[in-house]
């Protein structure tokens, strides 16, 4: 007998690899209105249904028994650009959800220690989110005033599994360049957490998203806010660099070249200190105005100097060596019912390809001149 | 001519952006009046390069009565101008700026400043505002090897574009490092079994 969850986990199936009914319908040689109703859960799936749907989609059996996680979408923190196409939205919350149960699966048999951050209840002001943040970096353990070498490892350690999101077909347009950035939940205070991005960007950027997601799961656990992307992202900066330290390090007198030199100590995009400076009244909005002509000017916008080295993940590949010893990916298959594609995105992931443009080669061919 | 390369950007910019708001003050922004706007900013990028401090070896010269921006370095030169027609400005009939123009051709590759004939050569440095919102500069740096008139081929023998600070800071990395960060794995023997599939 199929599970109860077959037809939702039909659906998810469909969504993970981004094909239509119709052209399930083609590989698994079904019909549409078949696939349809057991999705609706109008008809049972049987066991021949799922061995198609699972050959033709390239499935271990196991992906249909599981009982889907109770990651509420409503609840799920997203940081994207309002430009991301829906469907791609959906892919990457299919996505999240399977890393969310397979990083919850690895945390409970290898007993790794359960997220504890601080969370925010009630009504929160920006001084409150200035203080989250400190407390946010003593639960990670790290210095309350210094940069932050290595966040994504900080929040691994504190109990966050973290994983980069991608698309199980190579072919596919990478999340990164859907403007898409990081999603997140946490179920709790010793529950289970899981913060997913989507590699490809800047490592400025991805340390930004890190933080972000961060803040989505100190700030917005256990409170709805009017506007939790602003909160979030105030979070970030602040977390980034505690507001004492931007107080002393980021001034009116300051050029984007040495914008650039406190970019490589701190690891936060020139980009992202001037917004900071400004928000915290540091620069008038005259001077704000001009660094980001100047930034415009040069190109910047989408391509800054200074690279800011991609962090990797570590603690998933470890868990899974401490539950799983040697095994190969393709035993694991069965075992943690996702294919050796997606568990490879997961639990030994590649370097992340930069998207955007590496260089700083300027052609005096291309430049402008003045009238 | 590393050291020229932020502050004279830096200075350009300045003069350039503070000169734009005289001339708007004083109602002149008809085209007429531009060669006072470089005027102007060429004394105010002068004078911000004499205060620098960031200019290593290199010293601003005096400025001559048209208030001409030069910079040395030992018996090195550089003559910032305006462009003609976005290429190397003729030097006239002015017997001293003829004189500037003329040395002998280098030949071979000079590939880098310790090739000693650069170290006695004059340059004529061209800006131009290349974005009139933001001010930015670009430079164009020339060797000239003799004098010519206006409508003939310039006498050159070495061009390049004088880099800003971006490429100071294409070689500025943050690395991360989780050093010292340990993940508490439970121990495998003690805390958990493996599991085998």
């Amino acid at each position: 007998m199929s599970s109860p969850f077959a037809g939702e986990r039909l659906r998810t199936a469909r969504e993970i690899f981004g094909v239509t009914q119709d052209e399930l319908r083609n590989r698994a040689g079904l019909s549409q209105s078949l696939l349809s109703q057991v999705e609706r859960g109008q008809k049972p799936a049987s066991p021949e249904l799922i061995k198609a749907v699972a050959d033709g989609l390239g499935l271990p059996l196991t992906f249909f028994d599981v009982v889907p996680d109770d990651v509420p979408l409503d609840s799920l923190r997203f940081r994207k650009q309002k430009t991301a196409s829906a469907v791609t939205t959906r892919r990457a919350q299919a996505l999240f959800q399977e890393g969310f149960r397979v990083s919850r699966i690895l945390v409970e048999r290898s007993r790794y220690p359960r997220a504890l951050l601080p969370y925010a209840t009630g009504e929160v002001t920006d001084e409150d989110i200035v203080e989250l943040a400190s407390q946010t970096r003593d639960a990670l353990q790290v210095a309350l005033d210094k940069p932050l070498p290595h966040l994504m490892r900080a929040i691994e350690r504190a109990g966050v599994p973290v994983a980069p999101i991608v698309l199980p077909d190579p072919e596919a347009s990478p999340l990164s360049k859907n403007q898409h950035f990081g999603l997140s939940y946490w179920g709790g205070p010793y529950e289970h957490a899981f913060i997913g991005y989507f590699p490809g960007h800047a490592g400025d950027r991805d340390r930004f998203t890190l933080a972000h997601e961060l803040g989505h799961l100190v700030l917005h656990l256990r409170r709805r806010a009017v506007d939790p992307e602003r909160e979030a992202n105030l979070f970030a900066g602040e977390l980034l660099m505690p507001f004492d330290r931007a107080r002393e390090t980021l001034g009116m007198g300051l050029t984007l070249s040495d914008y650039g030199r406190i970019k490589a100590v701190w690891g936060v995009s020139m980009q992202g200190l001037i917004m900071r400076a400004k928000q915290l009244g540091l620069i008038t909005d005259d001077r704000s105005v001009s660094l980001w002509k100047q930034i415009n000017a040069r190109g910047w916008r989408r391509q800054e100097p200074v690279t800011v080295q991609p962090e990797r993940p570590a603690l998933l590949a470890k868990l899974r060596t401490s539950v799983f010893g040697d095994l190969p990916l393709r035993e694991l298959e069965e075992e943690l019912a996702l294919p050796m594609v997606l568990l490879k995105s997961f639990l030994d992931p590649e370097p992340a390809r930069i998207e955007e443009r590496g260089d700083n080669v300027v052609y005096l061919g291309a430049r402008r001149s003045s009238p | 001519m590393k050291p020229l390369c932020g502050p004279l950007h830096a200075a350009l910019q300045y003069g350039a952006e503070h000169a734009d708001q005289m001339m708007r003050d004083a109602r002149l922004t008809d085209p007429v009046h531009n060669w006072h706007r470089h005027n102007h900013a060429r004394v105010l990028a002068s004078a911000r390069l004499a205060q620098s401090d960031e200019l290593g070896s290199w010293t601003v010269l005096p400025r001559g009565k048209t208030g001409s921006l030069q910079l040395a370095n030992g018996f090195m030169t550089v003559r910032v101008l305006r462009p003609l027609d976005g290429g190397v400005p003729v030097p006239g009939l002015n017997k001293r700026r003829r004189a500037f123009y003329v040395q002998p051709t280098i030949t071979g590759l000079p590939m880098d400043e310790a090739f000693p004939e650069l170290q006695v050569s004059n340059f004529v440095a061209t800006w131009e505002v290349l974005d009139l919102e933001s001010f930015e500069v670009g430079v164009n740096v020339f060797r000239t090897t003799g004098t010519f008139r206006i409508g003939d081929a310039s006498k050159v023998d070495l061009a390049f574009w004088l880099p800003d600070e971006a490429d100071a800071l294409a070689s500025l990395v943050f690395e991360p490092s989780d050093k010292g960060i340990e993940l508490p794995i439970p121990k495998e023997e003690s805390d958990v079994e493996p599991l085998r599939g």
